[in-house]
């Protein structure tokens, strides 16, 4: 995780600040919005009017200092459950009784509108080709659901997936997230706290590598340099003599790739960094502080 | 001339929580519905209390839960509807008292055929 941030557990209705604060302020950029979704401890949470809701509620994971808007810096902030912007879903659901109570749930909650009902891949495809909804909600048990999820990724990149019906078993839930999927619903199970504990983290810490695969601009020159040597097995030492630096300077730079990449092995570094990062950091300037060898 | 609609009490199964939430709330949203108990564990005992008129229940695969058919057995007037848990299906179950005029042999397999419903007699050979 970034700057030792931890992600927090926030009730909807902040999102719709944030983005409301994110008008007021002028900032074009829309906060990035990590869901999880949880049957925590058998209870349902709804929204701040709704604690009584149906376990289609909502617990919303903002990673703050990732977010375009803070709820510290919105001048709106404490929850007060004012009517403002709506969250526009798209519901995927084979199943006709969950598409359509899914709809009526999201609807009567007064937060969401629905912006489609479909029932397939090409439905939702068809859809998501000319609109793109704030978020997504698919039925699992959906045919092809695992190929939706990459569709909706593909065309709607921003919009966080919410997967219903996850099986019960662990393993099952951490899968989805290693998907793509953001939250998590499943049919009845409850979560252990320390379970949730450990999605937290992992939908964190996909957000963080996802973040960083996507930030080209965050590799300088040298860096990238170092990535192509690594790439080729040298060691510090030879990448040192290749480049003319020192061999401690060469040590900083693979721990800055490591941590910056979000990776533990100098091997795993060349795999994570992504060719357009690499090209798009010849624009960077070159890292001051590189003494060269003579 | 208004015909005052028929007050319907429901009842609650155990149902997966998704499943459940969107019944009642397709329930509460009726005016001539009121959702009296929800997830109770004895059905039959909770049935028999509120007066309800229908249960609603899930199972997997219709297997045939007999708890459930046992709440029918111990409420006659309830309708039980059965709805499979991933929600694809769904039908209803009604105990019916049909008394047999002639209990004898013969009486018992005309209410056999009456009850089935095929009408027909055999041709006496």
């Amino acid at each position: 995780m970034r700057n030792g941030c931890q992600p927090q557990l926030v009730r909807f209705p902040s999102v719709r600040r944030c983005r409301r604060s994110a008008a007021v302020h002028g900032r074009a950029r829309r906060p990035r919005i990590y869901l999880a979704f949880s049957l925590a401890r058998g209870q349902a949470y709804g929204s701040t009017r709704d604690r009584n809701g149906g376990p289609v509620g909502a617990h919303i994971t903002r990673h703050v200092g990732r977010c375009g808007v803070h709820e510290p810096t919105c001048p709106r902030h404490p929850l007060s459950g004012e009517v403002g912007v709506m969250i526009a879903v798209l519901i995927v659901a084979s199943i006709r009784i969950y598409r359509d109570g899914l709809a009526l749930m999201l609807a009567r909650e007064g937060s969401f509108t629905i912006a489609a009902a479909v029932s397939d891949r090409a439905h939702a495809i068809a859809y998501l080709t000319d609109s793109h909804p704030d978020l997504v909600l698919l039925d699992l048990t959906t045919p092809e659901s695992d190929l939706i999820i990459r569709d909706v990724e593909r065309l709607s990149p921003r919009a966080p997936i919410v997967a219903v019906g996850v099986g019960d078993a662990e393993q099952d839930m951490l899968s989805c997230v290693e998907a793509g999927v953001a939250g998590l619903v499943s049919r009845d199970a409850s979560f252990s706290p320390r379970f949730e504990g450990r999605l937290l983290r992992r939908v964190a810490a996909l957000a963080a590598a996802r973040d960083a695969a996507a930030s080209p601009e965050r590799l300088t020159v040298r860096e990238c340099e170092i990535v192509r040597l690594l790439e080729q097995n040298l060691s510090n030492k030879e990448i040192a003599v290749r480049l003319g630096i020192e061999v401690a300077t060469v040590k900083n730079h693979v721990h800055n790739l490591l941590e910056k990449l979000h990776v533990q092995r100098r091997t795993d570094v060349a795999r994570r960094s992504t060719r357009s990062a690499r090209a798009m950091a010849g624009g960077t300037p070159p890292d001051p502080g590189d003494p060269p060898t003579f | 001339m208004k015909v005052a609609l028929k007050h319907i009490r429901v009842v609650v199964g155990k149902i997966p929580r998704i499943l459940r939430a969107i019944i009642e709330g397709a329930i509460t949203l009726q005016s001539d519905m009121e959702l009296i108990a929800s997830g109770g564990a004895d059905l039959s005992a909770t049935a028999r209390r509120s007066h309800a008129d229908v249960v609603i229940v899930a199972e997997e695969m219709y297997e045939g839960d007999p708890a459930h058919r046992q709440v029918l057995v111990d409420n006659p007037q309830l309708k039980l509807f059965v709805v499979t848990d991933d929600g694809r299906a769904a039908h209803m179950l009604e105990f019916r008292r049909l008394p047999v005029a002639d209990v004898s042999p013969q009486g018992l397999v005309e209410a056999i055929r009456d009850a089935v419903g095929t009408g027909a007699r055999p041709q006496a050979e």
